[in-house]
């Protein structure tokens, strides 16, 4: 998967995406135990055409089509993963992409959401999945109580933590 | 819950947070593991059920 970082981080650097985090549940592997997953979410600001505001996936397609990614639905395959290339849809998507943090993956290095917007967007999505794995965050700990909380609170989202919390954390 | 059962998910959670705290580099590479043991398993098929509950939103 490394090699995946490697494509999408000279993506960036040849301008054909903006800032870029990976978000999902292989974002949520940064923090969490290994959780199992088909595709890989990169989360990224698109530049906008020369002369005009139109936000596009266009470049994106043809940039890794001559490289010998093709596209496969809403995916991308790259290095035999199906990779989806997602514009923020939400402030608090934007917020987590302004705010995501590097890790270094076997020497390569990739921007990933924190462990605090990745509990925010989950539990704001709030499938079933999605509930499941903000569990998963508050069992493994890495959640900043007072980080995620001013998330919460920016986005509207303290009245669903607190049935959370009702609903699937108090015995 | 009774104490074996608490026993069980005290141990899991612990499991959890050690595989937690693992290389992020790992981490992905157990996944990419856990995939191609999924392919294994799926490529078995098992039969279906004659009478399969299914997803409704109606109910």
């Amino acid at each position: 998967m490394e090699r995946i970082f490697a494509v999408i981080n000279q993506m960036e650097a040849d301008g054909v995406i903006g800032r870029y985090a990976i978000g999902g549940a292989v974002g949520s592997i940064f923090w969490l135990e290994p959780i199992t997953t088909k595709d890989l979410d990169v989360f990224v600001m698109l530049p906008t055409s020369p002369g005009g505001s139109l936000l596009t996936l266009g470049p994106i397609y043809e940039y890794l089509l001559v490289r010998g990614y093709p596209p496969q639905g809403q995916f991308i395959t790259i290095e035999g993963w199906a990779v989806e290339f997602v514009p923020p849809g939400t402030s608090l998507v934007e917020e987590a992409l302004a705010q995501a943090v590097e890790r270094d993956v076997n020497g390569i290095p990739a921007r990933v959401f924190t462990a605090e917007h990745l509990a925010a967007i989950c539990l704001q999505v709030g499938r079933s999945k999605d509930h499941d794995r903000v569990i998963r965050f508050v069992e493994a700990e890495v959640l900043d109580a007072e980080a995620f909380e001013v998330i919460l609170q920016r986005h509207d989202l303290m009245g669903k933590w607190r049935k959370f919390q009702h609903d699937y954390l108090e015995t | 819950m009774n104490d074996i059962i608490k026993q069980i998910h005290v141990r899991k959670l612990e499991r959890r947070k050690q595989l937690a705290a693992l290389p992020v580099g790992e981490k992905l590479r157990m996944l990419e593991e856990m995939l191609a043991a999924t392919r294994a398993i799926s490529a078995s098929r098992p039969s279906k059920p004659k009478n399969p509950i299914r997803w409704s939103k109606t109910v």
